[in-house]
């Protein structure tokens, strides 16, 4: 289910080009006429002379500490402020995950002397706009005004990055802003695959390979928070960056009165560990059962951000994966049709990067995916890369450059990057020099040098028991759940259930909830359950704006076992549609899915000894013995996949709970193994189901009404 | 979920520019930010903007031809679209799809776009490389291939981009209608009572000689403006321009445009049902003043008051007090003959579109009884002028500025004249115009009404009622 909110599209009033911005190069459709201008029938060269100074800037020491760049650039009277505290969230201690981005989002949340609505206020009032946020090296808190408001600017980025309150409430808003996106996001494939990535590459005991889970978030409280900013808010640590239609002397004196006060020790110095070796390359492999695509990343640790070689990697990487026309885009997408994009990185963070090659890929096409960018990376090992590709990426760089330092904001941040990162100015003021410099023999060299297929970790997110037997003869493969345990082959086999259901429990029934899509009621489902003959039939209907489902399900009414289910849904213009039967111990139908989901395809195979059919899970948890940490894992046949797997639910908890139709002692059972839920089921048998959510998205469910029938 | 892309923004961006000239009073210190310039004309028509400075990194080349869809004869429409996607399929000496690359590979970007009044085409290169702007420019307004083949597939392309933005897209319909058929008398103002994306009727019946003919009267240099703004020597520039575009024989002078009281048929009120929508929607469409008339500026400021941001007042009713409405907005369209201002709001579900009406207009009815706060006018000056100001950092938010005052106020220094007028708005202005623009029998209101999804998509006559 996705968000809902309408908006207003492109104003009709506005058409733009849609030929400029696709279109590849195609053979001329008519011959040319014959050329009677030739002073203007060859495109001009280059014009010559033409060299692009980087935009002057000044570098000065506060009393205190404070480092401070000014850039006096610019035609237009704008104003940016940008303060950087060097501690970003590698500075988080490892149980603490998390706490340098609550830390960075709060710092607008409140100070001394202004609550967050008078922050928000006094910037917008003016025309002007705040923020704060944290990268992995650094905090930084940004305001851009017209020039003659840079004084208040200036005060409105000191109150904040000095004396900010992080206010209770405020904190619990943002420790559930937090969890919700982080719940959202640890759902998705592509992050699951990052994540993997960057702990095999840099290993548990380096920041850069700890990132805030759901647990860690928790336990941020207001406390950590305020230690964490006396810690790490102190002049020495920081970087003041004003540029625009601004004057040295003035942005000096403004800084001296709005950050010369503040004092502080020095800044805890932090010791990277060592980035572990890779002695071979070793797949590692996310289960992700039902899903249809696979996440592919391969890589490992690369270079310090003062490599000499940084340069002609960058023209390296342009070659490889820097965009629609370079390689791995060209083959795994223009050639062989397997994926939306493909792409590759270096990462330039203050300690070691990582070099990474990632594509999303159907899943038949997974081994073929990885042993074609492996190939890839060793082409560029083997062969110069030919002279008009070189000079190509070369002069993109080269000539790219000039339009991402315009403003005087863009020059800034430049500068600011390089100090941030430890390096001399030379590296942006000198940047199309030394890309100019690169030759393709370089290229070649750095290829060797840093490129590393047989020692690269490559991480997989798909569906395991589909792709694990083509990925198994390429390197040692490992496995993982999707919550980031090591998993053994025997757990990729579906499970049957032994467990019984006394479906003779059962009563006829109608049941009505409430969709609420962020706060707002969005429209109504009913689950009704009636006896028909030998069997039970339940049949639920959701009708809503957002999307609508109808669905029935038939099983045995005295041992619960399925026999027939069909669903259609529609959403905006996508429809679904899906007919099972259980008929000779086999699963036989037929779903009809959009088509990026696979399209029409038949159902034929061997049913799973205790498996459920879509639309079974209510009545299953009605019968169920719920009680504190009690768990059952289930077989349940996807249709999306045409596969059967385990879904586990397990209670969590016990909660009163309140909806409209009244408040319960309710238990809190969390599903995984399909879209991660959470159920709020009736203590009281039957269990009914009283509330379901899904983490990270602001939809819920919230029961109604409960009827006889 | 439907997001803006950028090419959008950029003509959305567009639109605020006129809205977003803030002011030059109380003492001077309010500058505008000035962008120096000369201009000229070459003997072909070609009208030129120059705007070097030395300090930038880079320079936009940025042509602009007086042809929108507004210069669109009945039976002809979607011609000016289409052209938008022809000027990309290759002329004499630049094979088709090499304009983008040629420019790409050089490190440069690029875009075009088209409104009711103007088409625009656009690339930022490094200094060194604007001059191959400057060429691939000229050899497509020189000899544009402007054959069947390329017609048709580009007709095709279009219908497709009607299909995606308009025909399946939720509120798609009602927005044309909102925008073009309702709140225009087509008898009288053909021009705007038509839409931008165009009529799949009038491009399958399109004829190649119609859309040469199309070509030769509006993409002629007598019917452009060329600006360029960033680092350049001047005096090469206007040799390259001259050895560039010098050649380019005159075009005939396009006929002018008809667009006389558009407005004598309101009110209007239509009903949309929209297979694609999920939630009831309204639109209201105010009968406004064309770009650059006295009062265009206060109904800008009274645009933003009611319906630009968290706190306008439309927001702070609708959607935060009463939760009545998901969203609602407020949406200028600056036209050269007389403009709208919409107001546009999605009801929260079990909410009707009426009482959206009602609330629209209670608000209305404060402003035009109470007025407006210092402060809240201050604000949207405030609003205005940033976002005027920070849309020119960059050379080519410089150019579209110049060339947007150039072509609807017929100076490129009207950038500073604008924004003294828009500073020097008060707080009874906006109650003047509110009570003289925002009335009912001046307006046309559209109820979107979520349909149960047909077969085929909802549709409206393409070239007027």
């Amino acid at each position: 289910m996705t968000r809902a909110t309408p908006r207003l599209y492109c104003t009709a009033l506005v058409i733009a080009a849609t030929s400029a911005c696709v279109g590849t190069p195609a053979p001329r459709v008519e011959p040319a006429t014959p050329v009677t201008q030739s002073t203007i029938a060859l495109p001009p060269p280059p014009l010559a002379g033409r060299t692009i100074a980087f935009p002057d800037f000044h570098e000065s020491v506060l009393p205190n500490g404070v480092r401070l760049i000014v850039v006096e650039h610019g035609t237009q009277p704008v104003a940016s402020v940008n303060l950087y505290v060097r501690s970003g969230s590698a500075a988080d201690p490892a149980q603490q995950a998390g706490l340098a981005g609550m830390a960075a989002e709060l710092l607008t949340k409140g100070t001394q002397t202004r609550s967050a609505t008078q922050i928000a206020e006094s910037i917008e009032n003016v025309g002007g706009r705040i923020s704060a946020g944290a990268a992995g090296d650094w905090i930084s808190v940004s305001a851009t005004s017209l020039a003659e408001n840079l004084p208040l600017a200036l005060e409105l980025v000191s109150d904040v990055a000095l004396r900010p309150t992080f206010p209770a409430e405020e904190v619990e808003l943002a420790r559930r802003r937090t969890l919700s996106g982080l719940q959202a996001a640890l759902g998705q494939p592509g992050e699951i695959a990052r994540r993997r990535f960057l702990r095999e590459i840099y290993g548990e005991a380096h920041p850069y390979g700890t990132m805030p889970i759901p647990g860690t978030v928790q336990g941020l409280e207001q406390s950590h928070l305020q230690q964490f900013h006396s810690r790490h808010f102190t002049p020495g640590n920081a970087l003041l960056v004003v540029a625009g239609q601004v004057t040295r002397a003035q942005v000096e004196q403004l800084a001296r009165q709005h950050f010369g006060g503040w004092q502080g020790s020095a800044a805890p110095s932090v010791t990277m560990p060592v980035v572990p070796a890779r002695q071979q390359t070793t797949i590692y492999l996310v289960h992700r059962p039902g899903s249809v695509q696979s996440n592919i990343w391969v890589g490992h640790g690369a270079v310090r951000p003062d490599d000499p070689d940084f340069f002609a990697l960058q023209v390296l990487n342009r070659i490889l994966g820097g965009g629609t026309d370079a390689r791995l885009f060209q083959i795994l997408r223009e050639e062989k049709g397997w994926t939306y994009g493909s792409y590759s990185n270096f990462t330039r963070p203050a300690d070691v990067g990582y070099f990474s090659a990632t594509a999303e890929v159907r899943t038949e096409v997974t081994d073929s995916a990885v042993a074609e960018i492996v190939r890839q990376l060793r082409r560029l090992q083997q062969e110069t890369v030919p002279t008009e590709e070189f000079e190509f990426a070369r002069d993109y760089l080269a000539g790219s450059f000039p339009l991402r330092i315009e403003t005087a904001g863009q020059v800034a941040s430049q500068v600011a990057q390089a100090r941030l990162l430890g390096l001399p100015v030379e590296d942006v003021t000198q940047y199309v020099q030394r890309i100019r410099a690169v030759t393709a023999a370089d290229v070649q060299r750095v290829a060797q040098r840093h490129i590393r297929p047989e020692g690269a970790a490559i991480v997989i997110v798909g569906d395991a028991t589909q792709i694990l037997s083509g990925l198994e003869p390429m390197a040692p493969v490992r496995l993982y759940d999707v919550e980031g345990q090591p998993i053994e082959r025997s757990a990729l086999q579906v499970r049957a259930s032994s467990l019984s259901f006394d479906a003779t429990r059962l009563r006829p029934q109608t049941l009505t909830y409430q969709l609420i899509v962020q706060g707002n009621a969005m429209g109504t489902a009913t689950e009704q359950l009636r006896r028909d003959g030998d069997a039970w039939v339940g049949t639920s209907g959701l009708n809503s704006p957002v999307m609508q489902q109808e669905s029935e399900v038939r099983f045995d009414a005295t041992d619960l076992s399925p026999i027939r289910s069909s669903m259609a849904a529609g959403q905006g213009a996508s429809r679904v549609s899906v007919n099972l039967e259980i008929t000779d111990g086999r699963v036989r139908g037929r779903a009809e899915l959009p088509p990026e989901a696979g399209g029409v395809r038949d159902i034929d195979m061997e049913a799973v000894g205790g498996m459920l059919l879509p639309g079974m899970d209510p009545y299953v948890l009605a019968l169920a013995t719920l009680r504190d940490g009690a768990s059952m894992s289930l077989p349940v046949f996807n249709p999306m996949s045409g596969t059967v797997t385990n879904v586990t639910y397990r209670v969590t908890g016990a909660e009163q709970v309140t909806v409209p139709a009244g408040t319960f002692p309710a238990w809190r059972v969390e599903v995984t193994g399909v879209q991660p839920m959470i159920l709020f089921l009736r203590q009281e048998g039957p269990h009914i189901l009283l509330r379901q959510e899904y983490p990270g998205m602001p939809v819920s469910m919230e029961l109604q009404s409960i009827g006889g029938n | 979920m439907p997001t803006f892309d950028w090419r959008c923004f950029a003509t959305i961006t567009l639109v605020s520019v006129i809205l977003t000239q803030p002011l030059h009073s109380q003492g001077g210190t309010r500058q505008a930010g000035e962008i120096p310039f000369e201009r000229y004309e070459l003997a072909n028509g070609l009208r030129v903007i120059l705007a070097p400075d030395p300090t930038s990194t880079a320079v936009a080349v940025n042509l602009w031809y007086d042809v929108g869809s507004r210069h669109e004869r009945r039976g002809r429409s979607g011609f000016g679209h289409l052209f938008e996607h022809l000027m990309f399929q290759g002329s004499d000496n630049v094979e088709r799809g090499q304009h983008m690359q040629m420019v790409e590979r050089n490190g440069g970007s690029l875009n075009a776009s088209i409104t009711e009044d103007r088409t625009n085409f656009f690339q930022t290169l490094p200094p060194d490389r604007y001059n191959l702007a400057l060429w691939l420019e000229s050899d497509r307004m020189r000899s544009l291939q402007v054959t069947e083949e390329n017609m048709r597939r580009e007709i095709e392309v279009v219908k497709e981009e009607r299909r995606l933005r308009i025909d399946n897209a939720p509120y798609g319909t009602s927005q044309l209608q909102a925008f073009y058929y309702a709140p225009y008398d087509s008898t009288t103002c053909f021009p705007y009572a038509h839409s931008v994306i165009g009529s799949m009727d009038d491009l399958n019946a399109a004829q190649v000689e119609d859309v040469r003919n199309f070509f030769n009267t509006y993409y002629a240099p007598n019917n452009a403006t060329l600006t360029v703004v960033g680092s350049f020597d001047a005096a090469e520039a206007k040799q390259l321009i001259q050895q560039y575009f010098g050649s380019i024989p005159r075009g005939m002078q396009p006929e002018p445009v008809q667009c006389t009281e558009p407005f004598r048929h309101l009110p209007v009120r239509q009903t949309v049902d929209d297979p694609n929508a999920q939630l009831p929607a309204i639109w209201m469409s105010f009968a406004g003043v064309p770009a650059g008339h006295p009062d265009s500026y206060a109904l800008s400021m009274l645009g933003s008051i009611l319906g630009q941001g968290e706190t306008s007042r439309l927001n702070e009713r609708l959607v935060r007090t009463d939760r009545a409405a998901l969203t609602v907005q407020a949406l200028p369209a600056h036209r050269r003959d007389p403009g709208i201002l919409l107001l546009f709001a999605v009801s929260n579900q079990g909410i009707e579109p009426a009482r959206l009406e009602q609330l629209v207009d209670e608000e209305i009815a404060k402003i035009r009884d109470g007025g407006v706060t210092t402060d809240e006018l201050e604000k949207a000056k405030n609003r205005y002028r940033s976002d005027a100001i920070f849309g020119r950092q960059s050379v080519m938010g410089r150019a579209e500025a110049l060339q947007w005052h150039n072509h609807f106020l017929g100076d490129p220094g009207a950038i500073r004249t604008e924004m003294e007028h828009s500073m020097a708005v008060t707080s009874a202005d906006i109650q003047r115009v509110a009570r003289e623009y925002l009335q009912p029998e001046k307006r046309s209101v559209i109820i979107t009404r979520p349909a149960a999804a047909t077969p085929t998509p909802a549709r409206i006559p393409e070239d007027g009622r």
